[in-house]
């Protein structure tokens, strides 16, 4: 490669996304390959969900992926009847938090169900999802 | 060994603009307004400033980047000045700037002013988030909005005290009713419409369960502080307020790793509380605080930081707004000018703006709104959402 060409494929992540280039880009080729990632620093064992490539407890960029799988406690929700910039043509849409007890994930709910079906406390998964437009994000479904 | 910033400094006067839609005006217009009514309230003239600081939030809008838009708009003669932002926690980033100034005794005189103009944006809530997160904090959640994520924090919390819906809903719509009692008697708010329960009740949902009245809105608007050693004050004015404790503290982003946290608090609350506290010599803040202006940027802030402020016992804090503990007549007034809920939202003015009533307040100056014989009042300025924030808190006596 003469030239370093730019490693854009965040580009592919949700309906919109922000993100600029990070070293964690694999994540986005776990996705498309059905897999939603954590990382895991291998020096002191830190989990992070969104994934880091650089711990933030011992300093050290000696770090691991691993799946988010299994079910997560729903520790809160919410359903937007306004989006920020950007979403406004998937509302209403139901955003909410999930606790894997070492980390949370921040996500949407699934489309197939509705408020009346949630409440905190519950068991979701997390699952890779391709959206209509060809994007990738990961929802949270029943187990 | 530090000693901390208690009665250091004195704030010997303050402007603030009236907050709300300016079409009419400018960023600078509403910069010199709150200029004047400070160095007027202080009886000094711009050649006393040896320092200041300025505080603006989303700088390519209408103000301009670094200090320059203070410096000019002012004609600030070639003093130092210095440009500060910590989102919505900004303005009290600029009094912390002037007043660590003049405490370290580089300066005597300082200024701290806020000033932001987000009403022809066009839009609604605040403007795109995603150049302030960053990069990681992006991969996250790109659909997050803040009403979302403060929303979720108030079903946890409904959940996790046992509150049904119409219970957890009917205690923030008393916090709603309480702000837009005192923002009516207030002419400088931006909202001046007392409301009742059904009306918070029956609003349109912005983000379940928070509706309408539940969420601040964004204003225009400026605020402004000058600062001067303690030990010059007098020379001033006869009624100067003292600083007693200027703390802020910032998310270590461990809210949402292994930590216990369960969205029902603010963590970075309690910590930077307890240092306030320490610093001020409170013990108990229940009975020594009078009045406190804290970050009701939704109701349900409002309600998790009475608790985060050892104020209300945790889960009790229902209780104490039923029994109108924080309404202007009960023993610690919260929001007595509107809070952001009803005097507005200029981002980088905020913070200044909540001790510009606590001031007014200590000196007995707050009109229709006057607390009876207040001693100490608090400022929380939140800048963030829950799970990762910057928190200012001031506490300022006589």
């Amino acid at each position: 490669m003469a030239k370093k060409e730019i490693d854009d494929r965040f580009k592919k992540f949700g309906t919109v996304s922000f993100t600029a280039i990070t070293k964690t880009n694999d994540f986005i080729d776990y996705l498309a390959n059905g897999k939603v990632m954590g990382s895991r620093c291998k020096n002191c064992g830190a989990v992070y969900f969104p994934p880091r490539s650089d711990c933030s407890s011992c300093l050290t960029s000696s770090m691991e992926w691993f799946e988010v799988t299994g079910n997560g406690k729903l520790l809160s929700f919410s359903e937007l009847k306004y989006g920020p910039v950007g979403f406004e043509g998937d509302l209403p849409y139901i955003i909410a938090l999930l606790d894997y007890g070492d980390y949370k994930v921040f996500g949407r709910i699934s489309a197939d169900l509705g408020y009346e079906d949630l409440q905190v406390g519950m068991m979701l998964k997390t699952e890779a999802n391709v959206l209509p437009n060809g994007q990738l994000n990961y929802i949270f479904a029943r187990p | 060994m530090s000693t901390g910033i208690k009665d250091k400094v004195a704030i010997i006067g303050m402007g603030c603009t009236k907050f709300g839609e300016h079409w009419d005006k400018g960023s600078e217009d509403l910069t010199v307004e709150a200029f004047i009514e400070a160095i007027t309230d202080a009886g000094i003239e711009k050649a006393d400033i040896q320092a200041a600081w300025f505080s603006s939030c989303y700088e390519e809008i209408n103000v301009g980047k670094s200090a320059l838009p203070l410096s000019r708009t002012l004609k600030l003669p070639f003093i130092p000045v210095t440009r500060v932002e910590n989102l919505c926690a900004s303005g009290s980033e600029a009094l912390r700037g002037a007043v660590y100034g003049v405490a370290s005794g580089a300066y005597d005189i300082a200024l701290a002013l806020g000033a932001e103009k987000l009403k022809d944006t066009g839009y609604g809530g605040l403007p795109e988030f995603s150049t302030i997160l960053g990069t990681k904090n992006r991969v996250i959640f790109p659909s997050l909005s803040a009403p979302g994520s403060f929303a979720m924090m108030a079903n946890r919390y409904f959940s996790k005290y046992n509150l049904s819906m119409e219970e957890g809903k009917r205690a923030l719509a008393k916090i709603s009713v309480n702000s837009h009692k005192n923002g009516a008697k207030n002419p400088r708010a931006h909202l001046r419409k007392a409301i009742t329960e059904e009306d918070v009740l029956r609003a349109p949902i912005i983000a379940s369960p928070l509706g309408l009245y539940d969420c601040c809105g964004v204003s225009d608007g400026a605020a402004a502080a000058i600062v001067c050693r303690a030990d010059m004050a007098n020379n001033f004015r006869k009624d100067p307020v003292f600083v007693k404790a200027l703390q802020i503290g910032v998310s270590s982003g461990e809210e949402l790793g292994y930590t216990t946290w369960d969205g029902t608090y603010v963590e970075t609350t309690t910590r930077t509380a307890s240092r306030a506290y320490e610093e001020a010599g409170i013990k108990t803040p229940r009975e020594e605080l009078s009045m406190i202006e804290v970050h009701d940027c939704f109701s349900i802030t409002e309600l998790v930081t009475y608790e985060d402020l050892r104020i209300s016992e945790r889960g009790k804090a229902k209780n104490d707004i039923e029994e109108g503990f924080f309404s202007r007549a009960g023993k610690i007034p919260s929001q007595p000018d509107g809070g952001l809920k009803c005097f507005g939202h200029p981002i980088g003015a905020s913070g200044l703006r909540m001790m510009y009533e606590i001031y007014k307040q200590l000196q007995g100056k707050a009109g229709e709104r006057q607390i009876k014989n207040p001693a100490l009042g608090l400022t929380h300025n939140l800048g963030g959402l829950p799970q990762m924030n910057v928190v200012s808190i001031a506490i300022a006596g006589i």
